[in-house]
């Protein structure tokens, strides 16, 4: 990774010409730029998930079901830098809800956001055939619940299983709901001038 | 900059991400076809039985079976206390089962309510005890305190 990032540093040095030791028209180098980055991208996916666990539980839905907006982020991350970014910011997640919410929370936020982060990965990174946001949200929603279900299973056992069906259900309309917001959101994102040079 | 993120993402970073292409409609149909298969399994495996008569709040700690009650059998509401990781309260009656409390931090469990129809369940996942409704017909053993 590192490596890589070098590399691309030296090539930019030399057809662009730019400002010393920094690899970018911005003034900063790559790996300082990803850092950046990630670090911004873990706060706002902290603070939608934050924002989403103000808001009143569904009376429908089992309690502790959540819409998923922080995998807007994480949509975003992937789309545009290398996948390591993206982990990371699964991580911070993860280690946030160990720290507030106790041991299990960041258990199933980190099987959960593996789960969701490779396969959207994967459909946002395939090559031949490309996938909507649509199809991008809904599989990282369902993978997202998928992967909780799993821990939750190892955790709690049978009883776990029949959550399934309901939440998968609920995925798609939740999984829906966030990819329109990235549809709406991603063309504005890239208007801020740090992103679009970029990227 | 653009060719730059291509050599970094692997792709052209300038395209726009349409909201809805043609594969999409495979990922949706996968994932519906995992959810009826899973619908069938969980809930028509066992003939689909569904008189109110007969149910059974089977109680779990760490995934292991611990205890199963008749709900009918039951004529006054009575709590029982149960120590997981945590300790949580249970309170069980004709109509069906409820957490009452619970040490846990969200208290998830408690706002599931009271569960009575049969494939309900209501887990307390940091306390890792759950409760399930089952149909008596079945190969459980009834009344039985085991493990």
């Amino acid at each position: 990774m590192r490596d890589k990032t070098d590399k691309l540093n030296t090539s930019d040095k030399s057809d662009k010409g730019i400002k010393g030791e920094s690899g970018s028209a911005l003034g900063y180098s790559k790996g300082v730029y990803m850092l950046t980055l990630t670090g911004l991208l873990s706060a706002v996916a902290l603070i939608l998930s934050a924002l989403e666990n103000m808001l009143p539980d569904f009376p429908l839905v089992i309690p502790g079901f959540k819409l998923g907006l922080s995998n807007i982020t994480l949509m975003f991350s992937l789309e545009l830098f290398p996948l390591p970014c993206s982990l990371v910011i699964v991580l911070v997640k993860a280690a946030f809800a160990l720290i507030t919410r106790g041991a299990v929370a960041g258990v199933l936020s980190l099987s959960g956001g593996l789960a969701s982060t490779v396969t959207m990965w994967l459909l946002i990174r395939a090559r031949r055939i490309s996938f909507g946001c649509l199809g991008v949200g809904i599989a990282g929603a369902f993978m997202h619940n998928t992967g909780q279900l799993i821990a939750a299973f190892a955790f709690a056992g049978d009883a776990v299983k029949i959550y399934f069906p309901v939440l998968s259900a609920v995925s798609f309309l939740t999984g829906t709901l966030t990819a329109l917001l990235y549809y709406i959101i991603m063309p504005l994102l890239r208007k801020i001038p740090q992103i679009s040079q970029r990227c | 900059m653009l060719r730059e993120c291509r050599q970094v993402c692997g792709q052209a970073a300038d395209k726009k991400r349409g909201f809805f292409r043609p594969f999409d409609s495979v990922v949706i149909g996968v994932v519906l076809a995992v959810i009826s298969v899973c619908v069938f399994l969980l809930f028509y495996s066992d003939g689909g039985d569904y008189d109110r008569e007969g149910r059974v709040a089977v109680i779990s700690i760490y995934g292991e079976d611990v205890r199963t009650v008749e709900l009918d059998g039951i004529d006054e509401p009575y709590t029982l206390e149960l120590e997981g990781d945590m300790e949580v309260v249970l309170e069980l009656s004709h109509n069906g089962v409820r957490f009452v409390s619970s040490r846990c931090p969200d208290k998830l469990c408690v706002k599931r309510g009271l569960i009575s129809q049969r494939h309900e369940s209501a887990v307390c996942l940091p306390s890792k005890v759950s409760v399930r409704i089952e149909s008596r017909a079945g190969d459980s053993v009834l009344d039985a305190v085991a493990g």
